[in-house]
Order: C-alpha cells, then structure tokens, then sequence
C-alpha cells in the first residue's frame, strides 16, 4: 500500500525514490529493506497495479521509472478504505473506557 | 528449428531481464553512494556503506527470481500481454496470411495450456 500510495502520491519515481520517500513520510521511524522492494515491484508490475518504463535518473544514470496504472489506483483505494477501517477499530477500543463496579 | 528459435529468444530475454535488474540495482547502490557522499563520507567509504545497507546483491536477485518464477506459474493480465507481442509482430509482417480468427483460436490454445499447467499458490 505504501508503495502505491507514494506513486500516487508523487508520480513516476524509481526504486532509489520510492524507498527514500516512504522513509522521509515516517519521518525515518520506518527503515525500507531494499532487499523486498524489488521482489515488490515485480510482483506489483505483474498484477498491472504499476508499469514501468526507462529513462534518466537526476544523476544522469539509465534508472526504470515506476507509476501506478489505474488497476493499481483502484488496488490503493481499496487498500485505504480497509485501513482506515481497521484503524477506526482499534481507535475506539483504544478510546474504552473501564467501568468500576 | 522453431524450438531452437524459441531457446534462443528466451535465453536472450533472460539475459536482458538480468541486464535491466542489474542496472536498476547499480542505480540504487548509487544513489546511496550519493547520498553518503553528501552526509561527508569519502567516496570509498561512502560506497562501502551503501554496499552494507543495500544488503547482499546476490540474495536480493535470488528474490526477484523466485518472484518472478511464482509469477511464470500463475496466468495475470500480464502474461496475456507478454504473449500477444509475438504474434502480433507475426501478423504485422505477413498479414495476408493472419486473419483475426487464426489469433484467437492461437490465444484460445495458449489460454488452455496455461490453465492447465497452472499450479497451486503457496
């Protein structure tokens, strides 16, 4: 999810781009282990939820672009809605309140 | 010959794909070679460090390859596409001898097959 919402989010971007801004929106709390990003994007690039196309990186180095297509953006919409869903779940047994006999 | 064609072609796919994953990989340790440089690392230093932070290149490819071989096992709307390039490459250059019956009946055959080798996910 994370990974379709930075492509939504900030358009084409490649894996060096996508990491590091996944990194900077937790404000480093989360750590991308760049070992699973590729396998990822393999897979996500199958399921039609990105595509992918070459070009140049800033440092003028051939780099392979991601973005989301609209499979993905409908995947991502779905993503969100379950967790929102589930955070609004745990927020009101977080809100409880124990009552004293 | 067909089939040796067909070795070749994929062979030479193949080759590509680890190509293209081996640029993409390079980028990425670069890219964090860059970024170490900029923190006040020297080069030699600052690629060490990407190297350890990017992780075992090798393993990270045996990834994307399992990746891709559990992909291979299961049809997606990819693969319709992977395999509709070749044929039609194949009628653009002979139309004449192509009609939109013959791509279906083809793509009907391929569909078959690999509903039929499909294995069972994990």
């Amino acid at each position: 999810m994370m990974v379709l919402k930075t492509l939504s989010a900030m358009g084409p971007q490649h894996g060096y781009g996508i990491a590091r801004r996944i990194e900077q929106t937790s404000d480093d709390l989360l750590s991308i282990n760049e070992g699973t990003l590729y396998p990822v994007l393999l897979r996500l690039e199958q399921d039609g939820a990105i595509g992918s196309q070459w070009g140049v990186s800033e440092n003028n180095r051939r780099a392979k672009f991601y973005k989301i297509t609209r499979i993905g953006q409908k995947q991502l919409e779905a993503e969100v809605s379950q967790w929102t869903q589930a955070n609004d779940i745990v927020g009101r047994f977080i809100a409880l309140k124990g009552t004293k006999a | 010959m067909r089939r040796g064609w067909q070795r070749l072609l994929g062979a030479l796919s193949l080759l590509r794909r680890d190509a293209d994953l081996a640029d993409e990989l390079e980028l990425h340790v670069q890219m964090l070679t860059d970024e170490n440089i900029r923190r006040g690392m020297t080069p030699e230093e600052a690629r060490r460090q990407a190297r350890i932070r990017f992780g075992n290149v090798e393993h990270m490819k045996e990834r994307y390859q399992d990746q891709r071989r559990k992909i291979i096992a299961r049809p997606s709307a990819m693969k319709w596409r992977d395999y509709a390039r070749p044929v039609t490459l194949f009628a653009e250059r002979s139309p004449a001898n192509f009609s939109g019956w013959v791509i279906a009946k083809i793509f009907r055959k391929w569909r078959a097959r690999l509903v039929s080798n499909q294995r069972p996910s994990a």
